[in-house]
């Protein structure tokens, strides 16, 4: 599922340094891409205090090899260093690990990596401290991935397996994961689902979920619907709006309702600001609420720089 | 080789104002033009690289007005499309397009370069296969051109666009423009010689500046061939 996008109507100067393309010559190509996103951020809840967080500190390098009728050998290798900047650990974090071969426009890869329902949600927060979905709440990722990427003009399909890697080093838990996305004119459409088995012998769960997002010219406005058997609903409203050529305007609410206790309600509005001459230069502010007993307002501000 | 847009608008500027006064520049004019009135406006994500052979420059960083002013006629930009590729839910990867040569001719209008909506790797690919950029006048008619990629074996980082162009411009490419290959000059053309109401005519500040400019701009082989024109000529 497409993230709402709302494009600014950015004016892209001349010469803007972002190259990530480092090498490409004989079929090979190593591209290197940066994420730095860090904020001043006092969070939504109860007796919270203000610091300056790190949401992304990544390296990400992909290359590939172009083996002729239509055919690629990639491989994707991520490193994360936000735990290293807030003294959480020593060093680098692997985000992403794995290989593949893609056949036009399929793919299958395998390793460290997203699972198809990270592919899923609608949230336009900066950050939120409920779960974005359902499938974020019960896990979007692993370390034993094999995944199916079908891309085409109006639709897109991922499969994943997670293997539950029994008696190995990367033993945890087991997921099987779909995902689709179509685009009928301004309209998209988005369905996905999970089943998940989080230890050797433990129960499984299905989760479920469709969103919807629609371009509506003078904003963009979307929702989803997330469930798990027997644990909560989750469900996401959001709309974008462009108030100049640079600058977004995003405001939503999550509401989580747990089978068992209270429902929960978060509620967000933030401002970003690209720079004309640099699409991959950000400013942001947000502030956000919760309806959870004791909590006090959070908000934050920020930049992130792309290339 | 890497000269910036403002330095080629001056040196045209420099140009212009002797035209009036000078034989040299009655020489000069055939490499050049009068007032500017064709204006390329970028729309979202189109960066322009080079403009006729040249390297250019954003001016300022706040801007957001990215154009170019040119003479009615001819040009050649090379262009890149940066676009925000979905990598997850809530993430995205900033791509380039391969890197584009476009071809055109324009005569007093204002000319926008768009592409068409990427935001996938289906697109970005669909679009690298088949560029299909979109030059549109303020009023929305479409102007031809001839696209070609302009193709870099090896890194990447700090391409020579002039230089790849001088290149490219000597090929049979669609979108090669050869007019703007380097020609060297030999001096040996006849110029009628300057009388004296010309030269008194002349402002001679002005062409001053312009020797000490194009000397300076000139190579080693054309400024050894001018000083044996002065010697044999002066």
């Amino acid at each position: 599922m497409k993230k709402l996008l709302l494009a600014v109507a950015v004016s892209v100067a001349a010469g803007s340094a972002s190259a990530a393309t480092i090498y490409e010559g004989n079929g090979l190509t190593y591209k290197l891409n940066g994420d730095l996103q860090v904020q001043f951020r006092k969070e939504v809840g109860n007796d919270e205090h203000a610091d300056i967080e790190f949401d992304d500190l990544e390296l990400k390098n992909y290359i590939s090899y172009d083996l002729g009728n239509d055919m690629t050998a990639f491989g994707r290798v991520d490193f994360g260093f936000k735990d290293a900047a807030e003294d959480k650990q020593d060093g680098s974090k692997l985000e992403e690990a794995y290989v593949g071969m893609s056949f036009g426009h399929t793919s299958v890869s395998f390793g460290k990596r997203g699972l198809a329902s990270d592919e899923f949600g609608i949230e336009e927060a900066v950050e939120l401290t409920l779960d974005e979905d359902r499938f974020d709440a019960m896990g979007t990722d692993g370390d034993d991935v094999i995944r199916l990427d079908v891309e085409l003009e109006n639709t897109y399909i991922v499969a994943s397996y997670e293997m539950e890697a029994e008696g190995e080093s990367s033993e945890n838990g087991e997921y099987f994961d779909l995902f689709a996305s179509t685009d009928i004119g301004a309209l998209t459409l988005a369905a996905a689902y999970q089943n998940v088995t989080e230890s050797i012998g433990a129960d499984d769960f299905d989760t479920w979920g469709v969103s919807a997002s629609y371009d509506a010219g003078f904003a963009t406005l979307a929702a989803d619907y997330s469930t798990t058997d027997d644990i909560a609903d989750q469900y996401n409203v959001a709309a974008v709006f462009a108030a100049a050529a640079t600058t977004d305007i995003a405001v939503g609410l999550v509401n989580v309702d747990p089978d068992n206790g209270d429902d929960v309600n978060e509620w967000y509005a933030n401002v970003t600001y690209k720079f004309p001459t640099q699409k991959n230069v950000r400013l942001f502010a947000e502030i956000a609420d919760s309806d959870e007993e004791g909590a006090d307002m959070g908000y934050l501000a920020g930049m992130r720089v792309k290339f | 080789m890497r000269t910036s847009f403002k330095t080629y608008k001056y040196a045209v500027h420099l140009m212009k104002k002797t035209l009036i006064n000078t034989v040299l520049t009655t020489t000069l004019l055939a490499a050049t033009s009068a007032a500017a009135e064709v204006v390329v406006v970028p729309e979202t994500g189109v960066e322009i690289m080079a403009v006729n052979g040249v390297a250019i420059e954003s001016d300022s960083f706040f801007s957001n007005t990215a154009r170019l002013e040119l003479e009615n006629g001819k040009h050649q930009v090379v262009v890149e499309y940066l676009a925000e590729i979905e990598d997850s839910a809530d993430d995205f990867l900033l791509e380039r397009s391969d890197t584009f040569v476009l071809l055109f001719e324009a005569k007093d209008v204002q000319l926008n370069i768009a592409a068409p909506q990427i935001d996938s790797h289906y697109d970005l690919k669909a679009f690298n296969r088949d560029p299909q950029w979109q030059l549109k006048t303020a009023a929305g008619q479409t102007v031809a051109y001839q696209v070609d990629t302009l193709e870099k074996e090896g890194f990447q980082l700090g391409r020579d666009y002039a230089e790849e162009l001088q290149r490219f411009n000597q090929t049979a490419a669609k979108a090669a423009l050869p007019s703007l290959t380097h020609a060297t000059h030999s001096f040996a053309t006849e110029v009628a010689p300057a009388t004296a109401a010309d030269i008194q005519s002349t402002d001679q500040k002005m062409a001053g500046e312009m020797l000490q400019f194009w000397y300076e701009r000139a190579d080693e082989n054309t400024r050894d061939k001018f000083k044996s024109w002065i010697k044999t000529s002066h």
